[in-house]
């Protein structure tokens, strides 16, 4: 039962990414929850991780759809579960690659009787031989060098 | 300090030492034997001994020599048994005979099985160059 729980908590994440809808993106994590994003970047507390998600669907994913798949879900104790996921991002940016794979994990807390997110980590699965795209994808985001006022 | 804090960092100063060392049998020693590692190019290593003969490779050619710092940013515990350590890696290796030098931020999630701290997975991130800044976290 946990575990449909838990994977109901990806699918939100996913819907509402592809409605670019950043409150609900936001809506699952804990008020201080930390997330570390593709590129290095840190968020701290759900409103910074709201505005954070807003720029980028207002931005460099606008239009982008995202399938989230659960690839592993390892419970640590009671209560506690991490979230193994694999994210497939299309990206409909010219000058992008069409295609981003990255490993999202996430650590998860049954709080109040419902399971809160309270961190959340991507690393972008990075193709070998294309480190090109890592690039395009580092120079054309919005979030770079905002890190600092994000954070706070 | 509590002692579940300080023991905490002795796994992160375990990971230096090992790291420092080349020593891929030290570095996945702190790992529970089921464990998971996600480096720094989203690739995933399963069980303590895919952690150990990854890093025995990349210690022995294109992290051959490499220097690595880590700092404890923050340390979260979810129960008294479970923690989440955020780090900083700081890291100077060569390329091509060029000294080059990395920042990234990995993530340990341990838990206390019988008194004993255990990684079960760590991920990596890097910090890409324009992609965050100098940000600092509030102590």
């Amino acid at each position: 039962m946990a575990n449909e729980e838990l994977q109901r908590v990806v699918e939100q994440l996913e819907t509402a990414w592809n409605n670019s809808d950043g409150v609900a993106f936001a809506a699952p994590f804990a008020e201080d929850a930390d997330f570390v994003h593709i590129l290095g970047g840190h968020f701290t507390g759900r409103e910074s991780i709201e505005r954070g998600h807003r720029t980028i669907f207002d931005t460099i994913y606008k239009g982008s759809k995202v399938k989230f798949e659960v690839e592993k879900i390892r419970p640590v104790g009671a209560n506690v579960a991490i979230v193994f996921i694999f994210s497939t991002l299309k990206i409909s940016k010219p000058g992008l690659p069409p295609v981003a794979n990255a490993r999202p994990t996430m650590v998860l807390q049954r709080q109040d009787d419902a399971w809160k997110i309270v961190t959340f980590q991507n690393t972008l699965v990075t193709p070998e031989g294309a480190p090109a795209g890592k690039d395009a994808l580092a120079d054309q985001h919005p979030i770079k060098g905002q890190a600092r006022a994000m954070g706070q | 300090m509590t002692s579940d804090e300080k023991a905490l960092h002795e796994i992160v100063y375990h990971l230096e030492a090992a790291w420092n060392a080349a020593d891929g049998e030290g570095f996945a020693e702190v790992f529970a034997e089921d464990a998971g590692f996600i480096h720094i190019l989203g690739g995933y290593y399963a069980g303590r001994d895919a952690i150990e003969a990854g890093h025995r490779m990349i210690f022995g050619t294109i992290y051959k020599n490499s220097t690595v710092r880590y700092s404890v940013e923050k340390i979260r515990l979810l129960r008294s048994d479970v923690a989440i350590v955020s780090l900083r890696q700081y890291l100077q290796f060569k390329e091509g005979g060029v000294a080059s030098d990395l920042e990234a931020r990995p993530t340990i999630i341990a838990d206390k099985r019988e008194g004993k701290w255990l990684i079960v997975h760590m991920q990596n991130t890097r910090i890409t160059e324009t992609g965050a800044g100098k940000e600092t976290r509030k102590a």
